[in-house]
């Protein structure tokens, strides 16, 4: 990582700084060697534009003194005297050679040194007729006419011409002269003498002449030179040798198209410059001009690697200079980025210790700049990071106490509020118990009595009542949820059982609104394992809240089992036919203290908490409540709770008892109520009464005991609450007591005690107010005979298990043998026994371990277990065994005689199952 | 932290060669150049004169087409000399010192030329001059493209001593052109053996050609050389006509009527009869062709182009070309470089000439056809070098001869005589 920001740095900065240096490098370069050819090639443009000016000028200067030569040669007299007398030498086409003779004894002498003087190849003299009367070359043409062959046509006869009919200079083409065979160009002028026409003086100037005009190259460098190109048989010839072909004169041809384009160019009078390609095939820079005397197209040039050879060596110049720049640039680079990147790596190396924990780190300070400064910055964050931390611990320290404190208050609050809550819920619910109690006993005497006018006001208080104490409980049991204080009491549950008992409870209720109850249920409902009354509370909210709503209609609990997520899953479904909701109505509808809309409240009643209460318990229950509802076609309520509910399983204490079977002396089986509310007390000793029993009451616990005594009762029922002994202390008494042990006690509370009952052994649970219906379904389950008692006797002693064997036999129980733990659960799996003694230590299987197995077998969760051991138990044994056994004799002295008192207390009942 | 991302690279180098490039650049004038073209607009000479300037014109748009000067368009500034040499004078100090043109085409007659000439030289200005003159002058301030009397009057002259006989009957305007022309006239045909058997002028402009057509008849001459100018022609001619003077019997040899004037002196009419000129419309170049339809598309189907219009359009060029090659339109650096420069003209090669200013050109004489065109019967066979001073008197005689002429019309360049007189 260090590695890589390095040479990132490294490399970016390498980019930059080569950037930085080439870029303008690169392009002062460019535009330098641009700008130097651009100067170059003007520069060179003007030089050569200067000689082919100076060449014209040469030109025109030498012709023009060859022309005024000739004319000052025409002026004079001796000029005209000299062609009248050569021409006196031609008569009739011949030649009359004295006549010759002494007109060039007269006058050859003057043209020969006129000629010398000019510096021509030949001085023509032509009379007024036409004809080449003198030449001082006399050549072939000497004699001839100037418009017959062989000079008509040629240079020298146009030119003759062209100045007799103009009377004026007359200058020829350079041109191939034929009657001369070699090139040569004539200046024509006309002879006037007294303001006549006498004849013509013409100059011919020949091929050296011209070309020592022409053929200076001087200033042209290496492989400059002239090109002087001419019209000639119609066709473009150059007329003077070059520097690069000496033997280029008429014979050098320009074609009419591809290279040589600045030779055409120069033909068109139009003077140019520009680059070109040469008769040779080289590159060339050249310029061009027309001359007019001789129809010269003239073209100066030089190669072009010649021309621009400074260009190629500035170019190589700036390549090399970009090339150690870059070089420099490079190095530079380098050490920037080194002097950037060492520091910053000593700062990360130390970021890192003090991340790893190093508080002691100090990055070295190696520079003044700013990463310097941030170094420096760095340690003192450091240092400041150290102290930090060291007074943290105290700041915590400080802070946890006062949340302690601040949490401990809070504690007393809630324990201050929950004792109010259970303070009101008995002050409150202890007169409501009393107003519903007695109205209805009031009702049934009224209706035994035969006096009905009463009847309709007692319900209406009854009504009243139950009413008020459902709102009562209801907002006790939301304070109870809110405070988190709601617990969940889970036993195996028949669901047919329980739906039958909640339909039965609910069908008053149902038919009030002329309602027609349907309950589904499928043959395999099965058992949940899940909190009984708190199922019970939700079905009958839900179906009293469709019984409220519903008039003249149809409802429909609806059960079913499934299994989902690999769980198993239930389902209550209430339906009804009734007024239906709004999905707005719907959102509201879990909400505490709401109902679908305000005026229900008032045309309904109910607090509203209902649904939100049962929303709490299925959640509590590990399931949860939804609702579909059309509106105007009624509500579909379901409640999915899982089989079993997410709640540790709290151990069972021995909980079932069996019946005395006493009766009183009235001869009906005698019960003890206990309670410390006389109403109460009067109540249920009424509905007992009426029911058969001989009641018998007690105020207090104390007396309750003494009654439980002395009565032999076949159950006894008892409030928790209570001044002095409460229910629990009674409850515990009458379990000690082996007279008392087996009696079967109903709790009869207004507090939620189903828990504590259940881990004291009480047989059944009722809540006040008394639903007398219930009283009598449990009372029903007491069992008033004795029968199928089967004991298993799990010993491996055979002696022990032999005379175990016949004292239960004598005492009437049908008898399993098992030899050790291994072969007693074979046997249970046969024959379910209603009592097991058990010894501790055996082979194969012991007895903790058969617990364990026995226990787990849903059907023997409550089978009474006594423990008959010689073990001398410790207090991990005795945890082990706690809840699980109903009770243990030492195999110290006799056995029999302690087993004896006790088995009373465990004879079967139909109803050992819990409820 | 900076990143090199490409885009920013891109825009980077992008800033640095504008930079670069705008650094190494200077910002080019692009004002237009405004250049003079001063003819007779109104007057006798409109006839002639206006054609001319829609050839200048014609070659002024061609330039600013294919994207003017240096990076400049050309603005053309039209001044009328209302064929009065004094208004020449004064427009042409106009053009050069308030309209700031460039350069000045135009002048027809050797009169207003005569008039700006000191005006060009005084401003060391330039003037292009675009018709056939009579020689005798090399203003360094004016670009003659024109011919001079070798390029012309003296090839005509041999051929019509040659072709029609020595008897010459010399017509002409009042005024400096036809004046010299004679003079040279006489110098050569007296050279060549001919006969001058009669010389008359007519004041420019003038109608009373009665007294001529009477001289001419009674002279019996073999050909007559006329240098009449302007709209005089028309009377001459048809007074001529009505003498029962047929081409047939005597040709006259005219040096100022081209194509242009033809039509109104009736082609038919005129048929038989001769001019001298560098160029024709019926010259066979592919240049000329071009010329003839570019000018045509420009000023309609029936338009005739002649020598002045060559003249006056090739005139314009070869000053555009010297403008480029100093690169600079000031007059002294396009004087500077108009020597030596050169182009195929319509008429054939045209070239100015270093030492005179003058232009090498072809010369021709035109048989005039019934169409109004022109059957060349002769020509040069190169371009002819200029001479503006022939050679039958030295410079000096010559220029002296001409300051008398002027002289004895009280310093001007026209006869301020209205009465047609006879030389004496």
């Amino acid at each position: 990582m260090k590695k890589s920001r390095r040479s990132r740095i490294a490399t970016q900065l390498l980019v930059w700084f080569l950037l930085l240096t080439l870029v303008p490098l690169v392009i002062a370069a460019f535009l330098t060697t641009r700008t130097a050819r651009q100067l170059l090639s003007e520069q060179i443009g003007n030089n050569l534009r200067v000689m082919a000016d100076n060449l014209g000028r040469q030109v025109e200067t030498f012709l023009r003194g060859q022309e005024r030569d000739l004319l000052v040669l025409a002026a004079n007299p001796g000029t005209a005297e000299a062609i009248d007398a050569f021409s006196a030498a031609w008569k009739n086409g011949a030649l009359d050679e004295n006549t010759r003779a002494s007109a060039a004894a007269r006058f050859a002498p003057f043209l020969r040194r006129a000629a010398e003087s000019i510096g021509t190849d030949d001085i023509y003299l032509i009379d007024r007729d036409g004809r080449i009367v003198f030449s001082t070359a006399r050549g072939p043409d000497f004699g001839v006419k100037i418009d017959e062959s062989p000079v008509a046509g040629t240079t020298l006869g146009r030119t003759a011409q062209s100045a007799r009919f103009t009377l004026g200079l007359g200058q020829s083409d350079f041109d191939f002269y034929a009657p001369d065979a070699r090139p040569a160009t004539f200046i024509a002028v006309p002879v006037l003498a007294d303001g006549k026409y006498r004849g013509l003086a013409v100059l011919q100037i020949g091929a050296a002449e011209i070309n020592r005009v022409i053929s200076d190259t001087s200033g042209l460098g290496a492989t400059g030179e002239m090109v002087v190109v001419a019209e000639s048989g119609g066709e473009l010839v150059a007329v003077a040798p070059t520097r690069h072909d000496p033997a280029a004169a008429f014979r050098l041809k320009v074609p009419s198209a591809g290279h040589s384009a600045a030779l055409r160019a120069s033909m068109k009078g139009l003077p140019g410059s520009g680059p070109d390609t040469d008769y040779r095939g080289q590159s060339v820079l050249a310029v061009w001009q027309y001359l007019p005397a001789l129809r010269w197209g003239v073209v100066v040039k030089i190669d072009t690697d010649e021309a621009f050879a400074p260009v190629a060596l500035l170019r190589e110049l700036s390549l090399a200079i970009a090339l150690i720049s870059g070089v420099l640039a490079a190095l530079a680079a380098w050490l920037v980025a080194r002097s950037f990147s060492r520091p910053i790596e000593e700062l990360t190396a130390a970021a890192y210790e003090v991340a790893g924990g190093n508080l002691h780190r100090r990055a070295e300070v190696r520079s003044n700049n700013e990463i310097g400064d941030l170094a420096r910055d760095f340690n003192a964050m450091t240092g400041q990071l150290g102290e930090m931390i060291a007074t943290m611990d105290e700041k915590v320290r400080l802070r946890t106490a006062e949340l302690a404190e601040a949490r401990d208050q809070a504690e007393d609050a809630n324990r201050t509020k929950s004792a109010f809550l259970a303070n009101m819920s008995h002050e409150l619910r202890t007169p409501m118990n009393a107003i519903i109690g007695y109205s209805e006993m009031l009702t049934e005497e009224m209706q035994d009595l035969g006096q009905d006018e009463f009847i309709p006001d007692l319900k209406k208080i009854h009504s009243a009542g139950k009413h008020l104490l459902g709102l009562i409980n209801d907002v006790l049991d939301l304070s109870k949820i809110e405070a988190g204080k709601m617990t969940v009491y889970c036993e195996t549950i028949d669901v047919a059982t329980l739906v039958r008992e909640v339909e039965s409870t609910v069908l008053p209720l149902v038919k009030k609104n002329d309602n027609q109850l349907e309950v589904e249920l499928p043959a395999a409902a099965g058992t949940m394992h899940s909190d009984l009354t708190k199922i019970r509370q939700m079905l009958f909210n839900l179906l009293s809240n469709a019984s409220k709503f519903t008039e003249k209609g149809k409802l429909r609990l609806v059960v079913t089992r499934s299994v989902e997520k690999g769980a198993d899953w239930l389902r209550f479904a209430v339906s009804d036919s009734g007024i239906g909701m709004t999905p707005e109505q719907m959102g509201r509808l879990f909400k505490a203290f709401s109902q679908a809309d305000a005026s229900t409240t008032r045309k309904f009643g109910g607090t509203g908490l209902g649904l939100a209460i049962s929303r709490e318990f299925c959640h509590l229950l590990g399931g949860d409540i939804t609702v579909s509802s059309v509106l105007g076609e009624g509500s579909t309520f379901t409640i999915a709770l899982p089989a079993a509910a997410p709640q540790e399983e709290v151990p069972a204490a021995p909980a079932a008892t069996a019946q005395t079977g006493a009766t009183g002396s009235s001869g009906r089986p005698s019960l003890v109520v206990i309670d410390d509310d006389p109403s109460v007390l009067d109540l249920m000793s009424r509905f007992l009464t009426r029911e058969g029993f001989d009641v018998h009451t007690a105020a207090n616990g104390r007396e309750g005991l003494e009654l439980a005594k002395t009565k032999s009762p076949v159950a006894i029922t008892t409030d928790v609450m209570m001044p002095g002994m409460d229910g629990w202390s009674v409850i515990n008494a009458l379990k000690a007591d082996p007279d008392t042990a087996h009696i079967p006690i109903i709790l009869v509370t207004i507090t939620d005690s189903r828990e504590m009952g259940v881990a004291l052994g009480v047989f059944d649970y009722l809540a006040k107010p008394v639903d007398w219906n219930r009283l009598r379904g449990i009372l029903d389950r007491i069992d008033l005979g004795a029968h199928g008692r089967t004991v298993l006797i799990v010993e491996d002693d055979e002696d022990a298990r032999d005379q175990l064997r016949r004292t239960m036999v004598k005492q009437g129980w049908t008898v399993l043998l098992a030899g050790d733990g291994q072969a007693a659960l074979d046997a249970v799996r046969e024959t379910e026994p209603s009592l097991v003694l058990l010894d501790l230590m055996m082979p194969r299987m012991d007895g903790f371990e058969f617990l364990d197995h026995f226990r787990r077998d849903p059907r023997f969760g409550h089978t009474p277990v006594i423990v008959v051991t010689a073990k001398d138990l410790t207090d991990e044994d005795r945890a082990r065994l706690s809840g699980r056994v109903h009770s243990l004799i030492t195999k110290d002295g006799s056995i029999v005689k302690k087993l004896l008192p006790q088995l009373q207390a465990y004879l079967p009942h139909p109803a050992a199952k819990p409820s | 932290m900076f990143r090199l991302t490409k885009p920013f690279i891109l825009r980077l180098l992008a800033c640095l060669l504008i930079a670069a490039t705008l650094a190494s650049c200077s910002r080019p004038d692009e004002s237009p150049i405004r250049v003079g073209i001063l003819h007779s607009m109104t007057g006798t000479l409109a006839i002639s004169a206006r054609p001319v300037v829609d050839a200048t014109l014609l070659a002024i748009e061609e330039i600013n087409a294919r994207g003017g000067l240096l990076g400049r368009q050309l603005e053309p500034v039209i001044a009328d000399g209302t064929s009065d040499s004094a208004n020449f004078a004064a427009e042409a100090e106009r053009l050069i010192t308030k309209e700031n043109v460039s350069v000045v085409f135009g002048s027809w007659t050797s009169s207003s030329r005569k008039a700006v000439a000191p005006v060009f030289e005084k401003h060391k200005h330039l003037l292009f001059y675009p018709v056939q003159y009579e020689g005798l002058e090399q203003s360094p301030n004016i670009v003659y493209n024109g011919a001079t009397p070798n390029q012309q009057v003296m090839p005509a002259v041999s051929y019509a001593l040659a072709n029609f006989g020595p008897r010459v009957f010399l017509v002409g305007s009042d005024y400096v052109f036809p004046r010299t022309a004679n003079a040279i006239i006489r110098d050569q045909v007296a050279a060549l053996g001919g006969e001058i058997v009669g010389e008359l002028y007519l004041p420019l402009g003038g109608k009373n050609v009665r007294p001529m057509i009477e001289a001419i008849v009674a002279a019996k001459p073999e050909v007559i050389l006329n240098t009449i100018n302007g709209d005089s022609n028309v009377a001459f001619f048809r007074a001529l006509r009505e003498a029962g003077v047929a081409p047939d019997r005597l040709p006259v040899v005219s040096f100022s009527i081209s194509e242009t004037e033809l039509p109104e002196l009736g082609s038919e009419a005129m048929a038989g009869n001769y001019a001298a000129w560098n160029y024709f419309q019926s010259v066979d170049t592919p240049e000329n062709r071009t010329f003839l339809e570019r000018f045509r598309a420009r000023y309609g189907a029936d338009r005739v182009v002649s020598d002045p219009l060559e003249a006056a359009y090739f005139g314009v060029l070869l000053w555009a070309q010297a403008v480029q090659a100093a690169a600079s339109v000031e007059p002294a650096a396009a004087l500077a470089e108009i020597r030596g420069q050169g182009m195929r003209a319509p008429g054939g090669l045209a070239y100015i000439d270093g030492p005179t200013q003058h232009t090498w050109k072809y010369a021709r004489i035109g048989r005039i056809r019934p169409d109004g065109q022109f059957d060349v019967v002769w020509s040069s066979d190169k371009p002819v070098r200029p001479m503006p001073f022939p050679l039958f008197r030295t410079r000096a005689d010559w220029e002296s001869w001409q300051n008398n002429l002027s002289g004895s019309w009280g310093g001007k360049w026209v006869n301020p005589r209205t009465e047609d007189v006879p030389l004496p």
